[in-house]
């Protein structure tokens, strides 16, 4: 019982862990929290499933799933947010969840209200691991999300792109004027971290199904995790995200199943006040 | 003699609105519109309770819809399980929600800024939660229901007063709204409020002065809590039922968006933000598949376009076209300046 | 500073009699014409039209199934319209989306019956919303034909309720039977979704379980628009049960069916009503619902007449056959038939709908001195991709 929640906790968790990774990346660079970004999984989940219905290579479907993720997170910076730089964050926020709002509405009107299943060629079978028995699509998504990491990774410490959303993270008004184009930068962060986000719809699509409010509480998840790791630390996201999935898969088990969402939320409020910086952040001085 | 002139239109406003107001149940029979009429009552009261803390404090939560909750919830229990009467739920209700916002507010306040929303997030959602699970108590998801009305006013023989009909509710409603709104004035007119003010225009600043910041916050948390609390209660006997449901994320960000769309930091910005959201959404209601795309798209646009919402638009106005006229302190007063790239 | 005080007062009154105002004016406009209706349908009975309200969820977790209902309101519209109407009269639905919440299920009834016009109610998808709903159809005395699970809407006091389904008292005991005679089946885990219908069919088990010597060893909840149930189903397995009941919608019987054959969990599962019977069930959950047992009010494959003819109007008019899309579109014949039989006065139409006795596409029509239907239901069982009746 115990290996199963875990590996039922390492599943959820890096899919947290993924959808943690697009929140973290926008406070890096703007300072805001992005609450959209659950409707940029859901997008990028519906379209790899009707890319899929089209009779298109699975594989295809998914790639193409994920360029729309990115796509959708792109617009909303260039449509909405790009307009609102020197707008004060709470306008930010709130415009965020008339996005979010906006969005979900929009896919029930397009695609319909009843969720479908996003195929996968793996759902069928199962894997012997170490005397356990895995469903092979968990071992895919886990596999995938490593895949994903080690990308970001690379993106982030070896490109100059990545370097300079770095500095963009440091302060954006002086990476500005040291000649990088720091709408560049955005944008860039948006829709990197808007196709992780669809990376991870498209991921649970074929276990927990495709439907138009499937973003709302994976957002929530997702934000969690990427304060528990400290807000803009993206290794911190990673790590945070698996312990979220794993702590909850056995508050579930263990407690109670109502509970569990709360479990999420009282982890959130202990880490903010304890550790507003996160479990693996600094301590950053308040500038003046 | 133009001064005269302009004292002599504000009367007449005064009176005109007063007598509208006076008039209103004779003029609307539509019993639909008499419910809507009351439900932006109710809403007035929950957003001028938050625009305390967010217009005022600079403080933002997206947890109120919880403590509406507990206001609502409370009333609703101690109405159906003890029968006490609504005279009596209501002033219970408050203090619960008061006690418990006081909770929220001092574990939340430590924090500032996203921290804080994102705390608030969390306290809601958890309310949100103990009223889904805590079935023994709250009912769980069926919540309660056959919340009594309040009780039938007798004065001797001459006066009796049912609440039967939502007309019924009108004055009643009406009089919460005038109270909270004389609270709000008195509040932001004391020192006090001047503290918070100043707060919301820089802490670090404030603080210098002595202000006490978090005392401060806290204490003005704990009152726009109250504020909730009335409304739950008001709530709660009106529609006869709560359930979960009711009091999730959505309610809260419902909240926060009329005190946006109104202009921060303003009352009759709270009131035309209840007003106008309501109004819109309950206009929409014949277009079911399109109504809350456009309600999303209408929350993009005014956060884009009016960043101060309808009362920052007033301002522009007034400032264009009567020059030489003062502007009002507290309704115009500068939100606090926080670009994204300058801070 | 006194002048400016007043001039505040006079701007936040003068706006808000203007708002006031405006909602006034569309409120005469509305009443006027409503007013006529009123009339006209009153003294000549030569109005045109009967205005029906749909309540249910259109948008949110549970749109589909409003969706569902507004089809087969649709159709059965369509029929009678075609066939020239009733008394001559046309029906026009009117859909009203509650968001499966209390208070917009109050308003939206609200704005149905005070402004649209409309003579009955049908829907209330979920129990709460109906319960404050029916209060503001109760005093108007319009017609309430719900579709929600709780048994408080049985004993609530309101002539003009009526619930289009079978109650959990009817759904239960025959299912549990089955299971205990003919699966013989003794430990049961339930796992239900932690709604007012979740709860309610879980109550009506419990309370039923005790006579037919089967036994609850424990009970697992989850919360609407989970979709993650794998811890629950690991607890479960470890518990050794006979059968689980699963007390859900068809999303979520067909993820817990696949996550539970994911989990290493082999047993026979049952659900207590007929809430997974759709065709989405096969196509979610394949080979894992494979075995299902139900309890259903109808059976989508039965050869009568009146199902025939539902499915020839479903393919005319492109609406999937769906157990809800059924039941609504029986609701709705139901209706228009007291309509016809009551004509002007909803007291009549109400008079006409209690003593009504029809067969429908899902069975008998009749509802019983608390307004609900109850005839016993069909066992049914998912077969090779298929719904198979396995006792009458």
């Amino acid at each position: 019982m115990i290996v199963d929640q875990l590996i039922n906790g390492i599943v959820l968790g890096s899919v947290y862990a993924l959808m943690a990774i697009g929140y973290t990346m926008v406070w890096n660079v703007l300072r805001f929290i992005n609450f959209a970004h659950g409707e940029v999984y859901m997008g990028g989940a519906f379209v790899a499933l009707y890319l899929a219905l089209l009779d298109m290579p699975l594989w295809l479907a998914y790639v193409g799933g994920v360029v729309a993720g990115a796509l959708l997170g792109y617009l909303m910076e260039k449509v909405v947010y790009k307009h609102m730089r020197t707008a004060p964050k709470l306008n930010l926020l709130i415009a965020a969840i008339g996005i979010a709002i906006l969005l979900q509405n929009v896919a029930q009107f397009v695609f319909g209200a009843s969720p479908e299943r996003l195929h996968s060629p793996f759902l069928t079978e199962s894997v012997l691991i170490g005397g356990v028995l895995i469903n092979q699509h968990y071992v895919f998504i886990i596999i995938i999300a490593i895949i994903v990491m080690a990308l970001l990774e690379i993106f982030i410490n070896r490109t100059l792109m990545g370097k300079a959303v770095q500095a963009a993270a440091q302060n954006i008004h002086a990476t500005e004027l040291m000649g990088i184009n720091a709408n560049k930068v955005i944008s860039i962060t948006f829709a990197v971290g808007s196709a992780v986000g669809a990376i991870a719809g498209i991921l649970v699509g074929p276990i927990f199904l495709v439907y138009p409010t499937m973003g709302v509480f994976a957002g929530l998840k997702g934000f969690t995790a990427s304060v528990m790791g400290g807000m803009g630390n993206i290794p911190g996201a990673l790590v945070a995200g698996l312990m979220l999935g794993i702590v909850e898969s056995f508050a579930t088990g263990f407690i109670s199943s109502g509970y569990r969402d709360a479990v999420a939320m009282v982890i959130l409020l202990v880490i903010l006040l304890v550790r507003p910086q996160g479990i693996f952040g600094k301590i950053v001085q308040e500038k003046v | 003699m133009k001064k005269m002139k302009e004292l002599g239109y504000s009367k007449m406003g005064l009176i005109i609105g007063g007598i509208v107001l006076f008039f209103l149940p004779f003029l609307i029979t539509n019993p639909y519109f008499i419910y809507v009429v009351n439900l932006i009552l109710i809403y007035i009261i929950l957003t001028l309770g938050l625009d305390l803390l967010v217009g005022y404090t600079g403080q933002v939560s997206l947890g109120h819809a919880g403590l509406f909750g507990i206001g609502a919830y409370s009333t609703a229990l101690f109405s159906t399980k003890l029968d006490y009467s609504f005279w009596v739920t209501l002033p219970l209700a408050t203090i619960i929600t008061t006690m418990i916002g006081f909770v929220v507010g001092f574990i939340g306040l430590k924090l500032v800024e996203e921290y804080l929303v994102m705390a608030t997030l969390a306290f809601g959602t958890i309310l949100w939660l103990v009223f889904l699970n805590w079935s023994d108590l709250t009912g769980g998801p069926m919540g309660v229901s056959a919340i009594p009305a309040p009780p039938t006013i007798r004065i001797g023989s001459i006066l009796e007063y049912g609440f039967n009909k939502y007309i019924d509710y009108y004055p009643l409603f009406v009089a919460f709204v005038l109270l909270s709104i004389f609270v709000t004035r008195l509040i932001i007119r004391s020192g006090f409020g001047r503290a918070c003010t100043a707060i919301r225009d820089d802490e670090l600043a404030a603080q210098a002065m002595g202000i006490p910041v978090f005392k401060t916050k806290v204490v003005m948390f704990t009152i726009s809590s109250a504020y909730c609390g009335v409304a739950g209660a008001l709530y709660a006997h009106f529609l006869h039922v709560v359930s979960p449901e009711t009091f999730a994320f959505a309610m809260s960000v419902t909240i926060l968006t009329m005190v946006m769309i109104g202009g921060q930091g303003s009352i009759i910005g709270a009131i035309l933000g209840a007003t106008l959201l309501t109004v819109t959404s309950e206009a929409l209601r014949s277009t079911p598949e399109l109504r809350m795309m456009i309600y999303g798209l209408l929350i993009i646009l005014v956060m884009m376009f009016f960043p101060r919402g309808i009362m920052g638009l007033m301002h522009l106005f007034k400032e264009k076209f009567i020059k030489n006229k003062t502007v009002n302190t507290v309704v115009n007063s500068e939100v606090k300046k926080e670009g994204l790239r300058y801070e | 500073m006194k002048r400016k005080r007043i001039g505040k007062l006079v701007n936040f009154i003068v706006f808000f009699s203007l708002v006031i105002f405006l909602v006034a004016c569309s409120n005469v406009d509305s009443k006027t014409s409503s007013d006529h209706d009123d009339k006209s349908t009153e003294s000549s009975g030569d109005s045109d039209v009967i205005k029906i309200g749909l309540q249910a969820p259109m948008t949110g977790d549970n749109a589909q199934y409003g969706e569902e209902m507004r089809n087969g309101i649709e159709l059965a519209f369509t029929k009678i319209n075609h066939d020239g109407g009733v008394n001559g009269k046309k029906l026009e639905l009117v859909v009203g989306d509650d968001k499966a919440t209390t208070s917009e299920a109050v308003a939206v009834v609200n704005k149905m019956i005070n402004n649209d016009g409309v003579r009955a109610i049908m829907g209330g998808y979920n129990s709460s919303p109906t319960i404050a709903a029916q209060e503001v159809s109760g005093q108007a005395e319009v017609i309430h034909l719900h579709m929600g699970a709780s048994p408080e809407l049985s004993t609530i006091e309101n002539d003009y309720l009526f619930r289009n389904l079978l109650t959990g008292s009817t759904y239960v005991p025959a299912v549990l039977e089955y299971m205990a005679k003919e699966e013989g089946i003794e430990k049961v885990v339930s796992l239900y979704e932690n709604t007012d219908y979740g709860v309610t069919m879980h109550k009506a088990a419990e309370e039923a379980a005790g006579s037919l010597g089967v036994e609850f060893i424990t009970n697992e909840t989850y919360n609407p628009g989970d979709k993650n149930f794998s811890s629950q189903l690991t607890k479960i397995k470890n518990l050794d049960p006979d059968a689980v009941m699963i007390v859900g919608l068809y999303n979520e019987v067909a993820l817990i069916s696949q996550q539970a054959k994911q989990a290493g969990l082999d047993v026979q599962f049952f659900s207590p009503d007929d809430s997974m019977y759709s065709e989405q069930l096969l196509l979610l959950g394949g080979d894992t619902v494979e075995g299902h047992i139900f309890a259903s009010m109808l059976n989508l494959e039965m050869e009568s007449e009146e199902m025939n003819e539902f499915k020839k109007l479903a393919e005319e008019n492109n609406v999937p056959v769906e157990a809800l899309t059924a039941i609504a579109y029986d609701g709705a014949i139901a209706l228009a038939k007291a309509f016809e039989e009551g004509g002007d006065s909803n007291e009549a139409v109400r008079d006409a709908l209690a003593t009504i006795d029809l067969t429908g596409v899902t069975g008998p029509i009749k509802f019983d001195e608390n307004g609900d239907r109850s005839y016993p239901p069909l066992i049914m069982q998912v077969q090779d991709d298929e719904f198979i009746v396995i006792q009458n």
